[in-house]
C-alpha cells in the first residue's frame, strides 16, 4: 500500500474532513481522542498488524503512526 | 458423531477444550429492565454535547438500552425468565437437578444468589445450587459446567445468567454507562442426545483492564479514593478483544470439525456493534449469520447478550428448525471462551419486558 493511500484510510476511519500530513502532529487532529484511537487501531487489525496499546496511546505525529504501519506500505 | 475415548479435558496451546455428547439446551428466556433509556436524549446529563454524542451514537451504534427501575436485582431478572420455562413447559420445579447463577451484581457479596432462586423458584433441597462470578464470557463458562452436570450423569440443569450493568457503572461516566443494560436469561439444559465443543480461555495480567475497584476485600494503594464502579481502558480492552476472538473463533471451529459455512449462527458477546464490526470483517463472515444489534436495542447484557441475542433476534429462527452455532463470550478477567452446539426447536419466545 501506498503512503498517501494509508494516510487517506487513516482519515476516513478517523471520520476528518481533510487530508492528513505525514509530519503533522497527531493533537493537531480533532477527532484523534480515545474513540479515534480505537478506530484506528481496529484498522490495523484488519490490515493484520500486531498492535502495542501502550505505544499507541503515547503517539504522538503521524509519521510515528506510519511507522506502526511500515511492513505493508511500499518503499 | 460419538464421543470418543478419549479423556474428556484435553489440555493442550489451543486453551481448556471439552468434548459432550449428551447435554442439549431445551429453552432459553431473556427478561430485560422495563425502562428504556434513549442514549441522545440522556447524553446532556452525562456531559456530553450534541455533536460529541451523535459522533458516539454513529460510531458505536448506540441507540438505546434496557434498565431495571428502582431496586431490582439481577435475582428479580432470571426469576421471571426462569419462572416463564418452568410454568409454559409445565415443568415440575423438583426435577431440575442444579442451578448456577452466573453474575457479577448478586444480592449479596455471600451467599450465592443461587441459593436465593433456588428457594424462590420452589426447586428441591436436593438441587446443587452456587454462582459464578463472571462478566462478559460467563455465559459459555457456565454453560460448560451446566454442560459437564449433565454429561456427568444429571438430568436437568437451569443455568440463569446476567447482571444489573446499570447499577455496576456511575449514571454520569459517558465513557461508560451509554453502553450498560440490565437482563437476567435462564436457560434450560436435558440430557439427551448432542454433540458439543468448548473452548475456554483466562489471562490474569488484564486484570485491571476492566474491574472495580475497592469491590472486594484487598485493599490497592494505586484504587484509594476511585469510586467502586466498573473501571474501563478501553483501549486494551478492544486491543485484547481483537487479538483473542478472531483466532479463537478459528480454533473452535477446527476443534469441532466444522467449517464457517456448516455453521447457522455466530452468535458473540455484544459489547458494540462496532467491536463486532470489527471482528466480522477479520473472520469475513457474512452479515446474515453475524447478528450485532443487541446493545444497540438494549444495552450491553455482559453475561446474558448472547441468550439475549437469540431472544431478542431469532427466537423465531430457533423455535422452528435445528440449528448449529458458534456462540463466543470475552472480556472482563481478562476471560475468554467459545463453543459449537446444536439446538432443535428449543422453546425460545422474543425478549421479555420485565414485569411492573
Amino acid at each position: 500500500m501506498k503512503r498517501e493511500i494509508f494516510l487517506e484510510k487513516i482519515a476516513e476511519v478517523l471520520d476528518h474532513d481533510g487530508t492528513l500530513l505525514f509530519s503533522q502532529d497527531l493533537d493537531t487532529i480533532k477527532e484523534w481522542d480515545s474513540l479515534g484511537i480505537l478506530s484506528v487501531m481496529g484498522f490495523l487489525h484488519e490490515l493484520k498488524l500486531p498492535i502495542d496499546t501502550d505505544k499507541m496511546l503515547k503517539l504522538k505525529k503521524i509519521s510515528e503512526l506510519v511507522s506502526l504501519a511500515s511492513k505493508i506500505l511500499d518503499e | 458423531m460419538t464421543i470418543t475415548s478419549k479423556p474428556l479435558v484435553e489440555r493442550n496451546m489451543c486453551g481448556a477444550n471439552f468434548k459432550f455428547s449428551k447435554p442439549e439446551i431445551k429453552a432459553i428466556v431473556t427478561t430485560v429492565g422495563r425502562r428504556a433509556i434513549s442514549f441522545m436524549e440522556s447524553a446532556e446529563s452525562m456531559g456530553l454535547s450534541e455533536k460529541e454524542a451523535l459522533r458516539l451514537a454513529k460510531t458505536l451504534s448506540l441507540n438505546t438500552r434496557h434498565v431495571v427501575s428502582g431496586n431490582q436485582t439481577t435475582t428479580d431478572l432470571c426469576f421471571e425468565s426462569a419462572m416463564n420455562i418452568l410454568a409454559t413447559l409445565n415443568l415440575d420445579a423438583k426435577s431440575v437437578d442444579a442451578l448456577i447463577m452466573v453474575t457479577q451484581s448478586p444480592d449479596y457479596a455471600s451467599p450465592s444468589s443461587a441459593n436465593n432462586l433456588q428457594h424462590r423458584l420452589g426447586l428441591s433441597e436436593r438441587c446443587m445450587a452456587f454462582d459464578m462470578r463472571l462478566g462478559c464470557s460467563g455465559f459459555v463458562y457456565g454453560l460448560s459446567v451446566a454442560y459437564s452436570l449433565v454429561e456427568s450423569g444429571l438430568e436437568r440443569v437451569l443455568l440463569c445468567v446476567g447482571d444489573v450493568a446499570s447499577r455496576l457503572v456511575k449514571a454520569d461516566d459517558h465513557s461508560i454507562a451509554p453502553i450498560m443494560g440490565d437482563a437476567g436469561s435462564a436457560i434450560l439444559i436435558d440430557s439427551g442426545k448432542k454433540d458439543s465443543f468448548f473452548q475456554l480461555y483466562s489471562d490474569g495480567s488484564g486484570e485491571r483492564a476492566l474491574y472495580i475497584p475497592n469491590s472486594g476485600v484487598r485493599y490497592n494503594e494505586f484504587d484509594k479514593d476511585l469510586p467502586c464502579y466498573i473501571k474501563m481502558d478501553g483501549a486494551q480492552v478492544f486491543n485484547f478483544t481483537l487479538q483473542r476472538v478472531p483466532s479463537m473463533l478459528s480454533e473452535v471451529l477446527t476443534f469441532s470439525n466444522f467449517t464457517k459455512d456448516d455453521i447457522d449462527y455466530f452468535i458473540l458477546h455484544q459489547p458494540n456493534k462496532y467491536i463486532l464490526n470489527s471482528i466480522q470483517k477479520i473472520c469475513e463472515i457474512p452479515d446474515i449469520k453475524f447478528p450485532k444489534d443487541t446493545q444497540s436495542i438494549y444495552g450491553n447484557q455482559n453475561s446474558a447478550s448472547i441468550p439475549g441475542t437469540i431472544s431478542g433476534f431469532l427466537s423465531h429462527v430457533f423455535e422452528r428448525r435445528q440449528i448449529r452455532s458458534i456462540f463466543a463470550g470475552f472480556g472482563i478477567g481478562l476471560s475468554w471462551g467459545a463453543c459449537m452446539i446444536q439446538t432443535d426447536k428449543i422453546y425460545c419466545p422474543p425478549t421479555v419486558l420485565q414485569k411492573e
